[in-house]
């Protein structure tokens, strides 16, 4: 689905990522893991297509972008926006004429309250339910666990499993390398800017 | 508290270098433009020391909700962050106030006191829980936030338009109808997080023109009902109520593109001046815009073409 090659990233002269390659498949869950600062951001950053790179990012789908939903560490919110405007805002983005989210809201978040206002976890159950609205083929998920409560981890983990049956491809970053083993299907390990390691899960 | 004061001559040294203007002529420029915008409105409007007063007011309000002051709240004691604000207050003040001696307005100098010490009490406020109905909650975002933030001032602008109007004064309506626009395109002045750009499947003319597109129908919902009253009471003056409708349009256009021009960053010192001296000439509005065009699209194609 998607073959990444000889993939670097430089800042001045800060090499952060050097010759990554990298086959995705369709219908898979990959998982990267590596210290703070090993470069899994800016990875999927140059996926997403935020970040320029050298080498090349080759994909069966007409435009990566347009058929991505990417979690940041931190997601973003505006002030003054609600949780019911920012998923209106982010399929309205993709022309999605979605606006029934009471039925979709599988975090149960309180969607007419400031989502500026919502607890760490809260705002990221809310990016997550966004970038599910809009039916992406490939989600790239940044630290998607970090800050959640249990119960909603357990969520997370049962949606990435359901989003693999449906044919979507997934990459995930995790420092909870359980988490990874449960639910990807391969994992990759990041150190040096260099994906020197490949660990097969359980 | 001296070294607080000293970071922050030295971070605004650093935002000058940033945009390419050495600190010393920057702030030179700054009072020039000072006195020029001063000296332009006094020469304009009776109404100017009212209107000096209010962005006074304006100016140490929001130099009173800046994000980091509950960082200071910590690390001073609170009589030293009393004084701090005070300090800031009247440094803020001193240019408004010299600019009103000027003018030999001292009643309105007086006034700089009060304001200046009533606000250094103000606390930033947290966002409320309450959240403020909107008339525009189909079309994400600018006029929501812009609206939720600045309801209160919409409010004065429309009853000093009614005001206006009770009193027959058909110039200061008229005033208050293009500051209507004026505040909305304030909406449009601080880039969003690149990421709300990006995450637009949308190539860039069409999403400028969506931009548009919900821009301008959010300024309608909110200047039609003015625009029509103002026609129906004096439909004499039925052309230039007009011209100043169309060239709110133009101009809320031209600060969407002026935003995306320097997108993410916020426009750059040459794009500023560019865009005021359209403001203040509007015929130049059109060249302008095609080049504020130009510079959106080659910004915005990187992002998401």
């Amino acid at each position: 689905m998607i073959q990444i090659e000889k993939l670097s990233k430089s800042y001045g002269k800060n090499q952060v990522l050097l010759d990554i390659n990298v086959h995705l498949e369709q219908g898979q869950a990959y998982g990267f893991v590596g210290d703070n600062g090993s470069g899994k951001t800016t990875l999927f950053r140059c996926i997403a297509g935020i970040e320029s790179y050298e080498g090349k990012v080759n994909s069966a789908l007409e435009n990566i972008k347009n058929n991505l939903g990417y979690l940041q560490t931190t997601p973003v919110f505006m002030s003054r926006i609600t949780g019911w405007e920012y998923l209106k805002l982010l399929c309205s983005a993709r022309q999605i004429k979605e606006e029934n989210f009471e039925e979709e809201n599988i975090f149960e978040l309180p969607l007419r309250a400031y989502a500026e206002n919502y607890s760490t976890g809260m705002k990221k159950k809310l990016a997550l339910t966004a970038l599910l609205l809009q039916r992406n083929e490939l989600y790239i998920l940044d630290e998607p666990f970090s800050g959640v409560d249990m119960h909603s981890n357990i969520k997370i983990m049962n949606l990435i499993h359901n989003l693999k049956t449906q044919g979507k491809t997934l990459l995930i970053s995790s420092h909870i390398l359980s988490t990874l083993t449960d639910t990807c299907d391969h994992i990759y390990h990041l150190q040096d800017g260099r994906l020197d390691a490949f660990i097969a899960p359980e | 508290m001296k070294y607080y004061f000293s970071l922050q001559l030295l971070r605004l040294e650093r935002k000058l270098k940033e945009v390419g203007i050495p600190p010393a002529i920057g702030m030179f420029c700054t009072g020039i433009l000072f006195i020029f915008i001063s000296n332009y409105l006094f020469s304009k409007t009776i109404y100017a020391t009212i209107i000096y007063l209010i962005f006074a007011f304006s100016a140490c309000v929001t130099l009173g909700q800046k994000e980091y002051d509950p960082l200071l709240r910590q690390i001073f004691s609170s009589k030293e962050h009393q004084r701090i604000r005070l300090y800031e207050n009247a440094i803020v003040l001193l240019p408004f106030g010299l600019y009103l001696l000027f003018e030999a307005q001292y009643l309105a100098v007086f006034a700089l006191l009060p304001i200046g010490l009533a606000t250094s009490f103000m606390k930033p406020r947290p966002t409320p829980t309450f959240v403020l109905p909107t008339p525009f909650k189909k079309f994400p975002f600018e006029f929501i936030v812009g609206f939720r933030k600045y309801y209160w001032f919409i409010a004065i602008v429309l009853l000093l338009m009614l005001k206006a109007i009770q009193v027959d004064n058909y110039n200061l309506a008229l005033f208050s109808f293009g500051l209507l626009f004026f505040t909305c395109m304030g909406f449009f002045v601080k880039p969003e997080k690149t990421y709300f750009v990006w995450v637009h499947s949308r190539k860039t003319k069409a999403f400028l023109l969506e931009k548009f597109k919900i821009a301008f129908i959010c300024m309608a919902i909110l200047s039609t009902i003015p625009y029509i009253g103002l026609v129906f009471l004096y439909p004499d003056r039925i052309f230039i109520t007009s011209l100043i409708l169309g060239l709110g349009y133009l101009f809320l256009s031209s600060i969407i593109l002026a935003k995306y021009s320097a997108f993410p960053l916020d426009m750059n010192v040459p794009q500023a001046l560019l865009y005021a001296v359209s403001l203040w000439f509007p015929p130049i509005l059109l060249i302008v815009m095609i080049i504020f065009y130009k510079q959106s699209k080659r910004r915005l194609d990187t992002i998401l073409e």
